[in-house]
């Protein structure tokens, strides 16, 4: 599992692919406060940042690949 | 969970690099292969197809006919054209047909793809 | 140019007179596959090589035009009246953007919108598949921050020259995660991003009720690159995208004088003062920067009709590149953009366009046969012997005590120069020599889109189209014959419902035919429409001071007919807005006179009206009197001088106070050319002739009569090649044109059919 719950926070790691959104999802719904913590992630398939710009959590870390870092940091955390 | 895929291309060397791509992602799916498109809809009814890979340039019936052909019997089932030649025209048509498009020659990151997503919609489906 | 360019120019010219004419035809057979076919192929070679040369908005117009085809060979799309109108529109664009290729080498700064436009006009025929309406436009940057937008900025200063910057519109298929797409993942494959957005298409839902593998991302992004790498990375996601060219200086934060100015004149000098004023250009370039600089913004002078201002840039830029100073210019530049401020930028509204239309726009390229060729090397081959014979017969004079016996020799050398020089001229006739096909092609297309506009069903058939002329004959019947084809469609045909109360089919049937008769090319343009009201045409005629009602009355119907090539007289009350341009029948008479024709008219009522036009298979060569008024020498064509006289003042007769003789049992007015040219009497010029000499008269005759000239003299027969008289002097139709003469003057050529009050 790419997408799991440790501790009260989301996490994120390795290559999630697009049948995890729905793992997230359900997680994120389950634990509406929970923070994601996607330091350990290197690749989001875009199910799974559409389900994080729906649900706007905290995040915490910043993710390995670089175009994450660039790109969809700024997005996800953005206002 | 296991899948059957079947694999239509009238170039047998094509059909062996699909397999082995199968082989090595998902080792415990099975593989059916046909020559062409008549083979392929005999196949069709006994074999518990859930997943089509098909080439587009056949003689006789082109890779489109054949997935209209299977899209009228099963509005659901993922499939896939495979082709060197992404033209719009043909891209057109596959996603009118709600088929996927797979550019020859077949890497394993794109097959991988669409293969997710089939299991993706087949579990969708209930099946 | 470059020969490749010049290739594709030629190459594409043909191509899109051959899809034009597939298309007409596929209107009338739209099941027809074979011209699906090759409008699609025609399309499809047009775009390939258009690729070829990096003129984006033309590869990304056809390339729309292409996939539509493609939709309708394929089943996925029908034709109808507005596709057609868009893909031939987009053929007019592409034959305009190849004009302004050759004159130029690039495409006008106008040209992304042109194709956004067209592309537009394209996907706006509903049903294809490959039309996304609710697609952005690509072009539209608002959506991008002031900060997104610099940073872009700055990324492209540090490219090297070539890279593009694209605008992307990514709208994924909201299924597309069933198929494998993974959007995000294809973006983060292309080196040049440079701004992303992602945005929800229609808003995010509640959580609770999002379907997570419904794809509800919107993307848009800039990049940087190469626009073949950028259009590959998205190639499987083709129907899902646009990727549209922008011009890098529209990202400027403050507005971008190109984007959304209607002054696009205006817009392009603009930026050429910007691009002068940019700082820190390397040495190298320089000189290339003001070049360009200098080039696009006399273009856009020149477009607007102000050659006078083009040209003064031109000089500053000599000036700036003489100096390595580019004041000169940028301060030329500043006061071309003042003065177009004060003298009014609609100037070019009021003025016709100097933009070469593509109709008016011939192949300039001339195809010959090799044979013809072929005549022409081996002619100027024996030339070249003639030329080292006569070479060795002067030095024989030179050594020689007794030249008498290089006479024969030198006269034998003459007849056989002189017999080359008739045969290469000969030779050189035959090489422009082009059939009238070049341009009768033009007319389907236009009679189809008048019938439309009008909504009168019509069809044009051809016939004759390989019968040939002189180039510059069978070039200049385009402007006429397009009048006299309007003027049928709009006068001529009737409405379906009184053709059909005649009991004439619905559709009206234009004729252009062309034949080869005595030796002149005839070319009439027959229909079968409602003839001329012969007694309307005596009535304007009469009201118009043509002539009075007892001359009328003494006219046959033909010659009634032939009154509507008068100056001023329109049979219609109204003029529509097809052929009300203020040019009438007389206009198409004098440009047919000009090359040396003549006009003639058939008409019956109800029946229809049949034009014909007779000109010369060549303008090269032609025979001429000169003749002298008022010390001035002038040519007279001979073809149109039935007799020259010495007339005895006696035999001058008075009629209702005019001068007139009779010639041949007929009464003949006489008109001193000097009194018709509104000459300067010289001094002394009465008594030049003597009280008992004859007059010196040309016996003229043309369609419109017979009258004598008088001249003071008359001078040598020549052949003489004539040119037209272009300029200011086209407009005067006193003068066919004008000839060099052996001494390096210029000899007015009379246009003797024009000449008679």
């Amino acid at each position: 599992m790419t997408v799991r719950l440790s501790d009260r926070v989301i996490v994120l790691e390795g290559d999630c692919p697009v049948d995890e959104a729905e793992a997230l999802l359900d997680l994120l719904l389950a634990n509406p406060n929970a923070p994601v913590d996607w330091t350990a992630c290197r690749q989001l398939h875009s199910s799974l940042v559409q389900v994080l710009l729906a649900a706007r959590p905290a995040m915490r870390g910043v993710p390995e690949s670089s175009f994450l870092q660039r790109w969809i940091v700024p997005i996800v955390q953005g206002s | 969970m296991t899948r059957t895929v079947l694999v239509v291309d009238d170039s047998k060397l094509a059909r062996m690099v699909v397999k082995s791509i199968l082989v090595k992602t998902r080792a415990d799916w099975r593989v059916v292969e046909a020559a062409g498109p008549g083979q392929a809809l005999d196949l069709l009814d006994g074999e518990g197809i859930d997943i089509a890979l098909i080439d587009f340039n056949m003689p006789e019936h082109d890779g489109l006919w054949l997935a209209s052909e299977i899209r009228d019997r099963d509005p659901e089932m993922p499939i896939a054209i495979l082709s060197a030649n992404a033209q719009d025209a043909i891209l057109a048509r596959a996603r009118e047909l709600d088929a996927a498009f797979v550019e020859k020659p077949i890497s394993e990151e794109a097959l991988a793809a669409f293969l997710s997503g089939a299991t993706l919609k087949l579990r969708r489906a209930g099946k | 140019m470059n020969a490749l360019l010049e290739q594709f120019l030629l190459e594409s010219r043909d191509l899109i007179a051959e899809a034009t004419r597939d298309l007409l035809a596929l209107e009338r057979a739209p099941d027809d596959g074979a011209l699906i076919v090759g409008v699609f192929r025609a399309f499809h070679t047009l775009k390939g090589s258009s690729g070829v040369f990096g003129i984006q908005p033309m590869t990304r117009m056809l390339h729309a035009a292409e996939d539509i085809l493609a939709a309708i060979r394929d089943g996925r799309a029908a034709t109808g009246p507005d596709l057609t109108d868009a893909l031939l529109e987009s053929l007019d664009q592409t034959a305009r953007w190849l004009d302004e290729l050759e004159a130029s080498e690039a495409l006008p700064a106008d040209a992304d919108a042109t194709a956004a436009a067209l592309i537009g006009r394209l996907h706006g025929d509903g049903g294809i598949d490959t039309a996304r309406p609710d697609a952005p436009m690509a072009g539209d940057l608002d959506i991008f921050t002031g900060d997104e937008r610099a940073s872009v900025l700055d990324a492209v200063h540090g490219q090297p020259a070539g890279t593009g910057v694209f605008r992307i519109a990514y709208r994924p298929d909201p299924r597309c995660f069933f198929n494998g797409d993974d959007p995000l993942k294809l973006l983060a494959g292309l080196p040049g991003l440079a701004a992303l957005r992602i945005s929800a298409r229609e808003g995010w839902p509640a959580l609770d009720s999002l379907d997570p593998f419904q794809c509800h991302l919107d993307i848009d992004a800039l990049v940087l690159g190469d626009e073949s790498a950028v259009r590959h990375a998205f190639r499987l996601v083709a129907d899902q995208v646009t990727i549209a060219a922008i011009d890098p200086a529209a990202l400027s934060p403050q507005p971008s004088p190109i984007a959304g100015a209607g002054d696009v004149v205006g817009a392009v000098l603009e930026e050429q003062r910007r691009l002068l004023a940019t700082p820190d250009v390397p040495p190298g370039e320089v000189a290339g920067r003001w070049g360009s600089a200098a080039a696009a913004a006399a273009n856009a002078l020149r477009h607007e009709g102000r050659g006078g201002t083009a040209d003064a840039l031109a000089a500053a830029l000599a000036l700036a590149q003489d100096r390595l100073d580019p004041k000169p210019l940028a301060e030329a530049l500043e006061r071309a953009m003042r003065d177009r401020l004060a003298s009014g930028k609609d100037l070019a509204a009021s003025l016709p366009s100097q933009q070469p239309s593509s109709q008016q726009a011939s192949s300039r390229s001339l195809r010959v046969e090799e044979q013809r060729v072929d005549r022409l090397f081996a002619l100027v081959g024996e030339m070249i012997v003639a030329k080292n014979t006569l070479g060795w017969l002067a030095g024989r004079t030179a050594e020689a005590a007794d030249p008498s016996g290089i006479v024969r020799p030198l006269r034998d050398l003459h007849a056989l120069v002189e017999r080359l020089t008739r045969d290469m001229h000969d030779a050189v006739v035959r090489i422009r020599t082009v059939p009238v096909g070049q341009v009768f092609d033009r007319f389907p297309r236009l009679v189809r889109d008048l019938s439309l506009r009008l909504g009168k069903p019509a069809d044009l058939a051809i016939e004759g189209e390989a019968t040939s002329a002189d180039k510059t004959v069978v070039d200049a019947l385009f402007e006429p014959l397009m009048h006299l084809i309007r003027n049928s469609l709009d006068h001529g045909v009737e409405r379906p419902e009184e053709r059909r109360a005649r009991g004439k089919p619905d559709r009206a049937t234009v004729v252009l035919r062309a034949f080869h008769a005595n030796d002149r090319l005839v070319v009439e343009i027959s229909d079968d429409g409602g003839g001329i009201d012969l007694a309307a045409v005596g009535r304007k005629a009469v009201l118009a001071g043509v002539l009075d009602e007892a001359q009328l009355a003494l006219l046959t119907d033909a010659e009634v007919a032939a009154l509507i090539f008068a100056p001023g007289l329109s049979t219609m009350e109204e003029t529509s807005d097809l052929s009300g341009r203020g040019v009438g029948m007389s206009a198409v008479r004098m440009a047919i006179e000009r090359i040396g024709g003549s006009v003639g008219i058939r008409t019956l009522r109800h029946r229809g009206t049949t034009i014909s036009l007779e000109l010369p298979l060549t303008l090269a060569l032609l025979r001429i009197v000169t003749v002298s008024a008022r010390g001035r020498r002038f040519g007279a064509p001979l073809d149109d001088v039935a007799e020259t006289i010495r007339l005895p003042d006696s035999h001058i007769q008075r009629i209702r106070g005019r001068r007139a003789f009779t010639w041949r049992d007929q009464v003949v007015p006489l008109h001193p050319l000097g009194r018709l040219l509104e000459l300067p009497e010289e001094p002394g010029q009465g008594q030049r002739r003597g009280d008992g000499d004859d007059r010196l008269v040309l016996v003229v005759r043309t369609g419109g009569g017979v009258f004598g000239l008088e001249v003071d003299g008359i001078g040598d027969r020549l052949e003489v090649a004539l040119r037209p008289m272009d300029g200011l002097l086209a407009n005067i139709p006193a003068y066919l044109g004008t000839t060099l003469q052996g001494d390096g003057g210029v000899l007015l050529i009379l246009n003797l059919k024009e000449l008679p009050p």
